[in-house]
């Protein structure tokens, strides 16, 4: 599902729009750092902060997310189901590490915690 | 046809591949052997860096080790920038090394700047609300402007020895591969720099071990110095203290065999006294260094031949001179009574002798002495206090030789009866008058010494049975008759061998 040629839009470059909905058929777009690449089938995003996305995902686990390649421009759009939502393991581990980096660097460790990897199966991607 | 195509493609696209990997393993051998040539960890640092520019354009590349408190790490070399900044610091858990660090997990960011820029953002709000968990904003070492990082932590045995780190201001330079790739180096390097790092402890340990042997020596030779030192410090000092002392008594107590100690005994002694005669009247007229030199001069003199007949030269008293024989050292009663009174005729001689240079020199009364020897028991040893000691005699015995002298004529010796029954048989005596001294009942019988006694010269004595010959040829008047009488005598005996 996944290809060679979407994995630059997936290192964070540029920012990305995911869009949710709540179970009243209310919906809601916001900015994200970044998306994560887990697998050919699946990706993740950082829960940092509650929100409205967690709220309405919570309610209903359909997304739609848009990506952006850093060097041709070339964005791509994702059909997303949450799956789960990892608290330990390498993924957990690996998005956690990169966000104390970057916390700490800024003088803010300890006030940026990740609360959970969560993992989305990726149902589609469009040019 | 397509389909053909196809295949073509993935075909090449695999050998392509293949030999990037080849070629890779081809350099991680050569880069391998190269830094593990050297023991030297900042050569083999430096080497890697720049040969992973070499190879794969690495431009800005850093190694960092734990230190030694295992509590930072610490820039060991870098390639690739403006300040070097080694020895920079950086704590565990602070930016991407930090965490590699911590986490004992290599990282890849793609968009430093942006996330950081992100997070300043955040920085801003929370700060308003929440400042008091912040901390102030840290300087890393490293590109300023790095978009692009590799980290790498360095593990040997699952303990982390450094961070291996490479940057780019590009953004999403490295991939998955390059991770391995530089995975791998930092691996190879981890290998090489703790042979380092274990061939620098040992070294510094020989050393310090070196320098424990030689600080050792230097004492040991410091010691052998101060106690050389120290001794030769005591022997001039026991030189000094000799001259005070009586040879025998030095003698004693250097040698352990007297006891510095307040301790006396009853002995057999024969006591020396003598004085100079009308040396008190000189001393007004004449100046103190003539006198100085005079008295010294003739106490010299005297201790010399004092020394060298055995006497133990008790002390000076101004002009007087108080010696006597029989300790520390005695060669027995009798002895030690001839030692005495050859001394003093020598004494005598050697004043005589003085006496005509004193002269030459100006010194116009001439000085006399008078002497007196006396055998007594006396008590003898250390007197005084526990912090003064006097090696002396005391008792009658020396009031009377002390006496003797005040008695005896003008350079004359005069003797106690009990010294000349010790010395008749050697030496020559005239009877003199008795004197009666303070603190003994009965009179003194004195002698006055004349010499020394020629025993062979003048004696003969000898007894068999039936003859009995005694000669003494100062008592002979007239010699011829003398040897008349034993050619007589001569006659007879041979005339009755013939019968």
């Amino acid at each position: 599902m996944i290809k060679e040629k979407h994995l630059p839009s997936l290192q964070g470059m540029f920012p990305s729009w995911i869009t949710s909905c709540s179970k009243d058929g209310e919906p809601n777009t916001t900015v994200i750092s970044q998306i994560w690449y887990v697998d050919e089938k699946h990706v993740a995003l950082s829960f940092q902060f509650f929100n409205k996305t967690k709220r309405n995902i919570s309610e209903n686990p359909y997304a739609y997310a848009t990506i952006s390649d850093p060097s041709t421009l070339k964005q791509y759009n994702l059909e997303l189901k949450f799956d789960h939502a990892e608290t330990e393991g390498d993924l957990f581990e690996e998005m956690d590490m990169k966000l104390q980096a970057i916390a700490s660097m800024t003088g803010m460790t300890g006030i940026f915690k990740l609360q959970a990897a969560d993992v989305y199966e990726v149902l589609s991607i469009t040019d | 046809m397509n389909k053909q195509n196809h295949s073509e493609i993935e075909t090449k696209k695999i050998m392509n591949l293949l030999e990037r990997r080849t070629k890779e393993v081809e350099i991680i051998k050569q880069i391998s052997g190269q830094i593990n040539k050297s023991l030297n960890l900042s050569v083999i640092a430096s080497t890697m860096l720049s040969l992973m520019d070499e190879y794969f354009g690495f431009k800005h590349s850093m190694i960092l080790l734990v230190s030694e408190d295992k509590k930072c790490l610490n820039v060991l070399e870098t390639y690739g920038y403006e300040n070097k900044g080694i020895g920079a610091k950086v704590n565990f858990g602070i930016g991407v090394i930090g965490i590699v660090a911590q986490k004992k997990k290599l990282m890849r960011m793609a968009n430093l700047g942006m996330q950081r820029s992100y997070m300043q953002a955040i920085r801003k709000q929370v700060s308003v609300s929440d400042n008091k968990k912040l901390q102030d904003e840290v300087e890393l070492p490293g590109l300023k402007n790095a978009e692009s990082q590799v980290a790498i932590p360095m593990l040997i045995d699952d303990e982390l020895v450094g961070v291996f780190s490479v940057e780019s201001v590009k953004l999403n330079i490295f991939d998955k591969d390059d991770e391995i790739l530089i995975g791998i180096l930092a691996n190879q390097a981890a290998n090489a720099l703790q042979n380092a790092r274990l061939y620098q402890l040992e070294q510094k340990r020989l050393n310090e071990l070196n320098n424990a042997h030689l600080q050792l020596e230097n004492l040991n030779l410091n010691l052998e110095k101060k106690v050389e030192e120290r001794t030769s410090e005591l022997q001039e000092l026991s030189q000094k203290l000799a001259k005070y002392f009586s040879p025998q008594v030095y003698e004693s107590i250097f040698s352990g065999k007297l006891d510095v100690k307040v301790q006396t005994k009853r002995k057999h002694l024969t006591v020396f006294f003598s004085d100079l005669q009308g040396f008190t009247e000189l001393t007004e007229r004449l100046e103190p260094e003539v006198l100085t030199e005079l008295l010294t001069q003739y106490l010299t003199e005297m201790s010399n031949i004092a020394i060298k007949w055995g006497g133990t030269i008790d002390k000076f008293i101004g002009d007087a001179i108080l010696v006597f024989f029989g300790d520390p050292k005695t060669k027995g009663k009798e002895e030690d009574a001839v030692s005495c009174v050859s001394m003093a005729i020598e004494m005598l001689e050697k004043l005589n002798s003085l006496r005509s240079t004193w002269r030459k020199k100006g010194l116009a009364k001439p000085l006399n002495a008078r002497i007196g020897i006396h055998t007594g028991v006396c008590t003898v040893g250390n007197f005084g206090s526990e912090d003064r000691l006097d090696y002396t005699i005391i008792g009658n015995g020396v009031n009377l030789a002390s006496r003797l002298e005040t008695s005896s004529e003008v350079n004359k010796i005069l003797l106690s009866e009990d010294t000349y029954l010790l010395v008749r048989n050697k030496i020559a005596c005239k009877k003199k008058k008795s004197i009666n001294v303070k603190g003994i009942s009965y009179p003194v019988q004195t002698y006055e010494v004349s010499g020394f006694l020629d025993l062979n010269k003048n004696l003969f004595e000898k007894n068999i049975p039936g003859l009995s010959l005694s000669l003494d040829k100062t008592e002979i008047e007239d010699n011829e008759s003398a040897i008349k009488l034993l050619s007589d005598v001569l006659k007879k005996l041979k005339s009755s061998n013939n019968k």
